[in-house]
């Protein structure tokens, strides 16, 4: 495999950052969803609030990046936009209402409970909501990756409904992928948690949530590695037989492993760290093992990409839109991310 | 000279306020309505028709019907939301004002 950079490569790579950024910062309000769902224990109630807190500001700005990548996706390479809105309408109309859902929950529980005579009740079945949608939506999203990665979409060739638009992405390493999806998404909850509070023993509910969801994370990630080879799926030889796949392993496994030692150790900035570097390189194997395909098995990045102008042009746009969104999200996050002093 | 009345006693413009608040909201949702509806039966004019664009997927009645119910529903919520909100908001009397 050749590794030429033309404007299709540069595009695809950029919404490959998107996409990445949308990870850990948007995968995270997700997770966080689900920490609220579990929250158990004796401090119940604060780990509740503490995700309720941590999200509160900025999750809404963390969709930046799903919308980036969708219009990249939608003026850049047609082709695969229109293939992928077609096959896979009913898990991205089911995520769609997952991401609405949740949103609309997080701020509707945030609002009732704050005078006298209110319903509590009210407040709760709208966490309730929050949670599930929380869950739910990154297992889809995880499916709609996992169709991709695993025996790709092909062109609907004209079978029955169910053979076109539910067979492609209801496969067992769909499923997988949506699981780790949804355990990398606590994972990385957890642990940006630990640096949320100042209260020890709030903290090491974290910790222990943590060191538990990297287990999770380990199994599942190694159970699709296993399917994807034992069903000889496109990704489980990018995986496995390009000539970056065996130092992304080594860096994948070492990020992994320097996350667990520094939660167990109680280094939870370099915790934070590991953990993100690990979700990345999960994300960017993905994407490696399925170059140059955009949408395997037949659909390459070149072969989808938009005229050469129109590349160009959204090049263009896209380095003065940084010049405005960059700035903007830093002083959004030092607004209201400010480390508790 | 001309401020002579507190601005919150001014009965009309009070009213003005009242009136003015959703006018933002009904004025990008009626642009955006003369613009769909406007455009039909293009989705991009004189390039592609809507009826050519329409996702080939069979069944669309169902996510039509879902989103409009979903969307209703929250436009309900939204709504008695802000009702609560206003009931709540501080009562001024008259002698509190003066």
């Amino acid at each position: 495999v050749s590794l030429a950079i033309g404007p299709a490569e540069l595009v695809a790579g950029i919404a490959l950052v998107a996409l990445n950024a949308y990870v850990l910062l948007g995968g995270a309000d997700f997770g966080g969803g689900v920490w609220d769902l579990l929250a158990s224990g004796p401090r119940k109630r604060e780990q509740r609030a503490l995700v309720a807190e941590a999200i509160g500001p900025i999750w809404e700005a963390n969709h930046v990046w799903l919308i980036l990548v969708v219009v990249l996706l939608f003026t850049c390479f047609p082709p695969a936009f229109a293939r992928l809105a077609v096959v896979l309408h009913i898990p991205l109309s089911l995520m769609l209402i997952g991401i609405v859902l949740r949103g609309s929950a997080f701020t509707f529980r945030s609002h009732y409970g704050r005078g006298p005579g209110d319903a509590a009740d009210a407040s709760h079945y709208w966490g309730r909501i929050f949670a599930i949608a929380s869950g739910g939506t990154p297992v889809l999203l995880g499916l709609c990756v996992g169709a991709l990665a695993g025996p790709g979409l092909p062109r609907p060739a004209g079978g029955g409904f169910y053979a076109t638009y539910v067979a492609p992405w209801l496969t067992l390493f769909g499923v997988t992928v949506g699981v780790l999806a949804l355990c990398l998404f606590a994972f990385l909850a957890a642990v940006y948690l630990t640096l949320e509070t100042e209260d020890p023993a709030l903290r090491e509910d974290w910790r222990r949530r943590a060191l538990g969801s990297a287990g999770a994370v380990f199994v599942v990630a190694f159970g699709a590695l296993g399917l994807a080879l034992a069903e000889n799926l496109h990704m489980g030889r990018g995986l496995t037989e390009g000539p970056a796949a065996a130092p992304l392993h080594v860096a994948t496994g070492l990020a992994a492993l320097t996350a667990i030692g520094a939660l167990w150790r109680r280094r939870y900035r370099l915790a934070r760290v590991a953990a993100a570097g690990q979700v990345s390189l999960i994300l960017w194997g993905w994407a490696l093992g399925q170059y140059p395909y955009l949408i395997p098995p037949d659909l390459t990045i070149r072969a989808a990409a938009a005229p050469r102008i129109t590349l160009v042009l959204v090049l263009w746009a896209l380095a003065a839109g940084a010049l405005v969104l960059f700035p903007s999200l830093v002083y959004l996050f030092r607004v209201f991310k400010r480390q508790p002093a | 000279m001309w401020r002579r009345r507190d601005l919150t006693r001014h009965r009309w413009l009070l009213r003005a306020l009242v009136v003015a608040a959703p006018m933002g909201f009904i004025c990008t949702e009626a642009g955006w309505i003369v613009t769909e509806v406007g455009r039909q039966p293009w989705i991009i004019h004189g390039v592609m028709k809507t009826a050519d664009a329409v996702t080939p997927m069979p069944g669309l009645i169902v996510p039509f019907l879902t989103f409009t119910a979903l969307y209703c529903a929250l436009g309900v919520v939204v709504a008695w939301l802000l009702y609560q909100q206003v009931l709540r908001s501080p009562h001024t009397t008259e002698e509190e004002a003066a």
